[in-house]
């Protein structure tokens, strides 16, 4: 629908769209999942097509309708949720040291030199290979994240000797 | 091969008046020539004093440090000053540049001390000021300069006589992230060039650039762990297309 | 408000002992020396009056060709008493080693007016001679001495019985020639030509305060020329004269004291309002004016400074009676046992100025700026275009002195200040060698007119400078190692040795010193001349020789090299590890 906000367009024009400013981020979508989209917005009254006079192939053209748009605004105007409480590790660590199935400071260990690693290819990737400025602010709030969970880590390590002192 | 900087055994107890402080147990440490060395661990976990007794700016309690297969931690004062100005450069949280001279002065310093001559000593300073980004603020007091441009002064005084290794506690400890990168990205290209680092901090960006990441813990050293080579990153989706 | 600024000042003084204690020693000297010149110039004046009531002193002296004009003058209007006419002829004194022209009088019995006090032996001659004490010290003499008296009458072996003083007669050899008394007859046997005596008429009058008047009737009545006056004023005058060079040179002293006094405090209090900043901004954040902190920078300095005064006052009021009496040779007995409270009071108010101009001038000045201006102005490198900051950098000197010197000038009134302080304790001790010179100067044998307390007096308050000066030098080079703790972490951490490290902040100090002790010289050398000549000296005063005056630059240098060495060793046993986590 973003990408309509911007005019209207045909379902091919729209993949092709898709996968230029997307790559690899969704699988590849074939067209008949990008028709099929479009339908499903249709019947909800978000877009609406128009059937082009001269193609005798029924291939329509995509319009935003108002409702779309307001849709979209709201999508846009209600901030992504901050508390993430879900993290693989944390139920990795939990559950192995509950049931005593690992060594908590081993798994912490191994924990933190992957995330050094990581922190080092990142580092590696902003270093070398060309990126354009939002890639880099991409990869640096990657760093961050990173930083802030190697901090976790360092908790928990603390806290673990402090309840067995 | 011997290693460039090794310590065996370091102790150091610290007599405040009460019980005695062991701010070092006992610690085994070798620096290979061309390596990146990261030491990290929670405040108070040894690492400053680690450093301190590697450069010579302290005595160890009990232990040797050996640079070069020569014993130095028995040295007399004044050998390790002459030591250290010529094989190791030394690079601070709060920079420690002297403030009453020009930033071209301070890395003139360890010149001067080494023997060179004034004019070529002040040649030797501005181009290293210019490698490091900030020859137009060469004739600047410190007090004129930004924390992340004082580092780079202060890393330019370390790097002056090509020492056989830098050291640095907590060198981006004072500086906010971007300024952080720039100093870090100094001394890897440093460390490409061949400098050996050797390197305390907080900081997981420092530690994840060393070769080597040793974790300290309550003065003693709780493990050692080699870096991997990077791995390739691929962004999710390419948001500047070229 | 004032209360809260009087306890913060005490809370600021319990912790710095140092400098409160140099600061106390400082201005106690100056007061100290300050009350000495007071006393003195008071113990002056009462001996003489003493001595002038106990000799029955003459309100008019008159020197007259005949005794008939003698006798004329007793009876002048206004005169209540007077002596016989008292002849008085130029003999000379040979003592064996030297001979002296003398003026003996010829006593008939006790005079009554303006007699001579014994102050050994006896007043009265008889078959003897009595001296004027003054004469007799300088010509070695005492009561049984034997000397030779001769005249175009003959000569005579004759016994010292006694010595004296008078009020009329000032010191010798200042009072040329000096006063001896005999027998009458012994005058006429010695110089027998009548026509070649004088004689000297003494009067007291109803009206003391008429001297001048009577004096003058005396000088009219007699062909000009032939009379000579002296009234009680003029001879207390002549009397208190030899005091002023001694005088003078404690004024001298003490103005050098008290500019040492205003510099060393500038310093300290320099010193003190920087490692304070952190304290003066809390205090400004807290509600305090800049003005109400220099306030109580001030009052610290108020009331050490009164602490001060009351010791110095107690010291120099102590040495005063030792010091006056040797000024009181030609005079009775000892000077008053009390001293003047007044003068608590007159040697305060200068010693307390001092102290609180040079506080508030060194603290107004920082309290003033912001902290953050405060902390860089103390430590910031001066302009670059300065003339002295660019020869320093072209100086082909050693890295050690290079950046001592920097430092040095980044806290550019301090080292002004210590500058002048070295200077003016360097000048002081010019000023003595130049005395001692000239004195070495007079041919041996030749009485000098210079007390023989002056040299003792100069070189006493010489010692009292140095030491002042020294104390000082040792405080402030420790004050500096206290502000660099963290320079010398980082030099050492650069690579400078030990050596190295105290170097820089010693020779700093041996450059200024250097500096102070050449200027030193022609200071010296110019206040000795200005005294030399205030004081009455005749002809070219004689300067100190180069050979000496090489010695003062060169002492001031080692001098100050020994006071800073300790210091010194501190800065190199600084821990580095420490220092440098100093943010």
């Amino acid at each position: 629908m973003a990408l309509l906000s911007g005019g209207s367009g045909h379902g091919y024009e729209l993949k092709q769209a898709i996968e230029h400013e997307f790559g690899t981020l969704l699988p590849e979508l074939n067209s008949g999942q990008i028709y099929s989209t479009l339908a499903r917005l249709e019947r909800d009254g978000l877009v609406e097509g128009e059937a082009v006079a001269d193609d005798n192939r029924g291939k329509k053209v995509y319009r935003l309708t108002q409702k779309g748009r307001n849709v979209l605004q709201d999508w846009l105007g209600v901030p992504v949720p901050g508390a993430r409480l879900k993290d693989g590790f944390f139920v990795k660590f939990v559950v192995a040291t509950s049931v005593g199935l690992a060594d908590p400071t081993d798994l912490i260990d191994r924990q933190r030199d992957e995330y050094l690693q990581s922190l080092r290819d990142l580092d590696a990737r902003l270093a070398s290979a060309p990126h354009g400025p939002t890639a880099e602010l991409l990869i640096e709030g990657a760093v961050l994240h990173l930083k802030a969970d190697l901090e976790w880590l360092d908790l928990i390590e603390e806290r673990l000797a402090r309840r067995s002192a | 091969m011997t290693a460039l900087l090794e310590a065996r055994g370091l102790s150091r107890t610290y007599d405040t008046g009460g019980a005695p402080v062991p701010a070092l147990d006992g610690v085994d440490l070798a620096i290979e020539r061309g390596e990146f060395v990261v030491v990290i661990g929670p405040s108070g976990c040894g690492k400053s004093t680690l450093l301190n007794l590697l450069a010579g700016l302290d005595r160890p309690s009990a232990g040797e440090v050996w640079l070069d297969g020569t014993r130095v931690d028995q040295l007399s004062e004044t050998a390790l000053a002459r030591l250290r100005r010529r094989r190791l450069g030394f690079v601070f949280q709060f920079f420690n540049l002297l403030p009453t001279l020009t930033a071209s002065e301070n890395v003139e310093l360890p010149l001067l001390l080494a023997g060179r001559r004034r004019r070529q000593a002040r040649r030797t300073a501005h181009r290293m000021l210019d490698d490091l980004g900030i020859g137009d603020r060469a004739d600047a007091a410190p007090s004129q300069l930004s924390g992340g441009q004082q580092q780079r002064v202060a890393l330019a005084r370390a790097l002056a006589n090509q020492p056989d290794l830098v050291m640095g506690d907590e060198p981006t400890g004072s500086l906010d992230s971007t300024s952080a990168g720039e100093v870090l990205g100094l001394m890897r290209a440093a460390h490409a060039r061949g400098q050996t680092l050797l390197l305390a901090t907080h900081d997981a960006r420092v530690a994840a650039a060393a070769d080597r990441v040793v974790t300290m813990r309550d003065g003693r050293v709780t493990r050692e762990r080699a870096m991997q080579p990077s791995r390739p990153v691929t962004l999710p989706f390419d948001p500047d297309p070229a | 408000m004032t209360l809260t600024l009087v306890r913060l000042a005490f809370a600021g003084l319990r912790s710095r002992l140092l400098a409160t204690t140099l600061t106390v020693l400082l201005a106690g000297a100056a007061a100290g020396t300050l009350v000495l010149v007071l006393e003195v110039r008071d113990t002056g004046r009462d001996p003489w009056e003493r001595t002038f009531a106990a000799a029955h002193g003459a309100h008019v002296l008159a020197d007259l060709p005949t005794g008939e004009a003698a006798e004329a003058l007793r009876s002048l209007d206004g005169v209540t008493e007077s002596g016989e006419p008292q002849p008085q002829a130029t003999l000379q004194l040979g003592t064996g080693t030297r001979d002296e022209p003398l003026l003996v009088a010829g006593l008939s019995g006790t005079p009554a007016v303006n007699r001579p006090i014994a102050t050994s032996g006896t007043a009265e001659p008889g078959a003897g001679v009595v001296l004027e004490r003054s004469l007799a010290r300088v010509l070695g003499l005492e009561v049984g001495s034997r000397v030779v008296l001769s005249g175009p009458g003959g000569e005579e072996e004759i016994d010292v019985v006694g010595t004296a003083i008078l009020p009329s007669q000032s010191r010798f050899p200042r009072s040329n020639p000096g006063v001896a008394w005999v027998e009458r007859p012994v005058l006429e046997r010695l110089q027998p030509d009548r026509s070649a005596w004088r004689w000297i008429e003494a009067l007291r009058l109803g009206a003391p305060g008429s001297a001048r008047a009577v004096a003058d009737v005396v000088v009219r009545g007699a062909p000009p020329g032939t009379v000579s006056t002296a009234t009680w004023q003029e001879q207390r005058d002549l009397a208190l004269q030899e005091a002023a060079p001694l005088q003078l040179i404690l004024s001298m002293y003490t103005v050098m004291l008290l500019a040492v006094v205003f510099a060393v405090v500038g310093v300290l209090v320099g010193a003190r309002v920087l490692e304070q900043t952190r304290e003066i901004g809390l205090l400004k954040a807290v509600g305090l004016t800049p003005r109400q902190v220099t306030a109580v920078f001030v009052i610290e300095s108020a009331v050490l400074g009164l602490v001060a005064i009351v010791l110095g006052y107690a010291a120099g009021a102590a040495l005063a009676p030792d010091l006056a009496g040797a000024m009181a040779e030609t005079m009775v007995g000892a000077p008053t046992t009390a001293a003047n409270p007044a003068h608590l009071v007159v040697a305060g108010v200068p010693v307390l100025l001092v102290l609180v101009v040079s506080t508030w001038v060194a603290a107004r000045r920082r309290t003033r700026m912001s902290v953050f201006n405060a902390l860089q102005s103390g430590r910031a490198m001066p302009p670059r275009r300065s003339l002295l900051t660019r020869a320093a950098r072209a100086l082909p000197v050693g890295v050690p002195l290079h950046v001592g010197v920097r430092t040095f000038l980044a806290g550019r009134a301090r080292a002004v200040l210590v500058t002048a302080a070295i200077a003016l304790t360097g000048s002081a001790v010019v000023f003595a060698l130049s005395m001692q010179a000239a004195l070495d100067d007079r041919p041996a044998g030749e009485p000098s007119d210079v007390p023989a307390e002056l040299p003792a007096l100069v070189y006493s308050l010489d010692a009292v400078l140095l030491v002042v000066a020294l104390t000082s030098l040792v405080a402030i080079a420790l004050l500096s190692v206290r502000e660099r703790l963290r320079d010398f972490g980082i030099l050492k951490a650069v690579g400078l040795t030990p050596r190295q490290v105290a170097s820089t902040l010693v020779s700093p100090f041996a450059v200024l010193a250097g500096v102070a002790g050449i200027v030193s010289v022609p200071v010296g050398l110019g206040l000795f001349v200005v005294v030399y000549s205030v004081s009455g000296g005749e002809g070219d005063p004689v300067l100190a020789p180069w050979a000496w005056l090489v010695l003062v630059p060169v002492g001031t240098v080692l001098l100050v090299l020994l006071a800073t060495s300790v210091p010194a060793r501190v800065a190199t046993r600084s821990p580095v590890a420490q220092a440098l986590r100093i943010d």
